[in-house]
């Protein structure tokens, strides 16, 4: 048994986990797969149902994880392979190319100011650019910038360049760098770490608006997803936390929310409740009429679910403050010149409403995190199918597409249950 | 169901027959390109707004054959005969279908919706299909006169001018809009012409 825990996800509930167990007095490697930790609550503005600054809540945890003298912590890394078994797993992390030296670099931010390429950023939701060298916000931990291999020009002009006997372009922030940290020849590190248990902490993700084209997901650029507002909220984000619409930087004065956008919805989408959509909903649209004194706010919704301490007084606050509650399901978003029609209907009345706005805001649905390609046949390494967990008695797809070659594993792993636990579960159940 | 079918009709089907629309036939046997090759009058500077309604999309599980909220067919054939094609939000919209015989108000109403889209988003006309489309926006036109009425074709008539048949084959006798003042504006055939 290894006294070792690994923390897989370094968002709120990973950083929380890392440090209630470092703090209970055993080592733990933390593995986020980004630059920095902080998941998604550090893209937030305010959080309800408080309305607490969401960067004032977490970093004093993330400076406390970077500080943990029983916290390994290892960012832009991702598990490759986990084999072992309880109490003694032998995990392989992966630590992709930064191209920069981080026990060299200060964290001084020179490169980033003077890089003169830009990037779309994920971390902006697309409504603000980064630069080639970034590090994902001001308060990262650690603080220390990676290159994008595909933005950086020195980086894709190096092959072209050096077949003509000349150096790649640009190359500012190696020049610049008072501790010269750049290291443009990185290659991916491999750790291999001794664990005895193993958290998943990975999150989620947005479904992309652009699977709902009928809402003109990915084509009106002034329908955009919660993230995306939040960033437009955050004082942190692009604009300082002033509401500006995309297309053009005016100030909405007219904004539909549409929740369960692709929520609730098996057609197209998940066929859950994402469960946080309603109270992000309700604040966001609370949060702009605090920025926007004389703007509307419209949501469309099926019904408020908002089961937590203090949320159903929350939305009752945000209707008292002057949002506009409509029930009813939107069937089309299109552009009309400046506006952004919202078509839908008003399932209280029963009468087809239709809303000019400047801006939609579409509460995503909420996905598990991805992984990467080979992630889960990675996971699933340690699991060698035994008699009673055959796949041949399974009604697995992928087996019966694939057969015996099929290395798919046929259960979750880490999750020790076979269909005959199942059944045997489902019994006792139905004793009860 | 389809042993009702066949008792009905005495003539028995087994859903061996796999169907295809003509565009469908253009797009994957003959391609856009080699529609293109054919064309010996492009339609230039006609801004032509393609109407797909609901016969080409719908029930999108079923008929798989484009794109349901964002189809391209009808657009890479008019671009294929040499046309301007204009993007409106009504292109997916329902036309009314069968509700014209019992309730004419309907696609009435619809036509309008959909028409003075075309027409705000630059059209010169409008192009569907399939024949109800062209009929239930066409017919509620047949007369107007302000705002002027949008010519609303078939798109095979505007592959019959392109590809430059002779003027009798277009068929353009049953519509209630007449697009000629329209099609003279496009340049003649090159050999035509010379
Ligand atoms: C628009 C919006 C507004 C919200 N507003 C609020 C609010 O006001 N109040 C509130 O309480 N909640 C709010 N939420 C919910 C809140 O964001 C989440 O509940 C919370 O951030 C979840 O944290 P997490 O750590 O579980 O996941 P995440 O924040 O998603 O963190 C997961 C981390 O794991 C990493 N990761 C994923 N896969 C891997 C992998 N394979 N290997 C290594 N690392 C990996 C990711 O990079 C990420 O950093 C909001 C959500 C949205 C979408
Ligand atoms: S080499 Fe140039 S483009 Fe690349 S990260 Fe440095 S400054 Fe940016
Ligand atoms: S908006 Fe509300 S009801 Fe709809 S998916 Fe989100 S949480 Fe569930």
């Amino acid at each position: 048994m290894i006294p070792r825990v690994m923390v897989i996800g370094g968002g709120i509930a990973g950083i929380q986990a890392a440090l209630d167990v470092a703090n209970s007095g055993y080592e733990v490697v933390l593995v986020e797969r980004l630059p920095s930790i902080g998941g998604h609550m550090a893209q937030l503005s305010e959080t309800f149902p408080t309305l607490d600054c969401s960067q004032c809540i977490m970093t004093p945890r993330t400076v406390e994880v970077g500080h943990h003298e029983q916290i390994k912590l290892m960012t832009y890394s991702e598990v490759e392979s986990v084999a072992g078994e309880v109490g003694h797993f032998r995990v392989r992390v992966r630590r992709a190319p930064t191209y920069v030296d981080w026990d060299a670099c200060t964290g001084c931010g020179t490169c980033q100011q003077k890089c003169p390429y830009k990037a779309e950023s994920d971390f902006e939701r697309g409504i603000g650019p980064r630069k080639a060298i970034y590090t994902l916000n001001p308060q990262a931990v650690p603080n220390k910038p990676v290159i994008d291999p595909d933005a950086c020009k020195w980086l894709l002009t190096r092959a072209e360049r050096e077949a003509e006997g000349k150096k790649p372009q640009c190359g500012a922030c190696q020049k610049l760098c008072p501790t010269e940290a750049i290291r443009f020849d990185d290659a991916p590190a491999y750790f291999e770490e001794e664990v005895g248990a193993i958290i998943l902490a990975t999150g989620y993700d947005l479904m992309s608006p652009a699977r709902l084209p009928e809402y003109g997901g990915g084509m009106v650029a002034d329908v955009i997803d919660g993230l995306a507002f939040e960033r437009l909220l955050a004082s942190s984000g692009p604009t300082a936390g002033a509401v500006r619409r995309p297309s053009d930087g005016a100030t909405p004065k007219e904004i539909v929310f549409v929740q369960c956008a692709g929520s609730r919805d098996p057609e197209h989408g998940a066929p859950y409740c994402s469960k946080i959509c309603c109270m992000y909903t309700a604040k966001q649209a609370m949060l702009y009429k605090h920025r926007v004194h004389d703007g509307q706010a419209h949501i469309f919704y099926i019904d408020v679910r908002a089961g937590g301490k203090r949320y159903e007084e929350f939305i009752t606050r945000g209707i008292e403050e002057g949002t506009d509650y409509l029930r009813g399901k939107v069937s089309k978003i299109y552009r009309d010149g400046e506006k952004v029609i919202v078509r839908g209907a008003d399932t209280l009345n029963g009468k087809p409403v239709t809303l000019a706005a400047d801006l939609v805001v579409l509460a995503m649905a909420v996905l598990p995190a991805p992984t990467r390609r080979r992630s889960p046949r990675a996971w699933a390494s340690r699991w060698t199918p035994t008699a009673s967990s055959s796949r041949s008695t399974t009604s697995c797809s992928r087996w019966r597409a694939r057969g015996p070659a099929c290395t798919w594993p046929a259960w979750r792993p880490g999750r020790r249950t076979s269909p005959k636990r199942w059944r045997r579960r489902a019994a006792r159940r139905a004793r009860c | 169901m389809l042993e009702r079918i066949n008792w009905f009709t005495e003539n028995p089907y087994h859903g061996q027959v796999r169907v295809v629309h003509l565009l469908e036939m253009l797009r994957d046997q003959l391609t856009w390109e080699g529609l293109h090759a054919q064309v010996k009058r492009p339609l230039a500077g006609l801004k032509v707004a393609p109407y797909y309604g609901c016969l080409l999309l719908r029930p999108a599980q079923e008929i798989q054959l484009d794109d349901p909220e964002r189809p391209t067919i009808l657009h890479d054939c008019m671009l294929a005969l040499g046309a301007e094609v204009v993007d409106f939000p009504y292109a997916v919209e329902c036309c009314g279908s069968y509700l014209a015989v019992e309730k004419a108000e309907v696609p009435d109403r619809l036509a309008q919706t959909i028409i003075s889209s075309a027409r705000a988003n630059g059209a010169d006309c409008l192009v569907t299909a399939c024949p109800l489309c062209q009929f239930n926006l066409d017919y509620p036109q047949r007369g107007t006169t302000s705002p002027a009425p949008m010519p609303v074709l078939y798109f095979t008539q505007l592959m019959a001018v392109a590809l430059d048949l002779p003027p009798a084959d277009w068929g353009l006798e049953g519509l209630y809009v007449d697009p000629a003042p329209l099609l003279e504006r496009i340049p003649a055939c090159e050999e035509a012409g010379a």
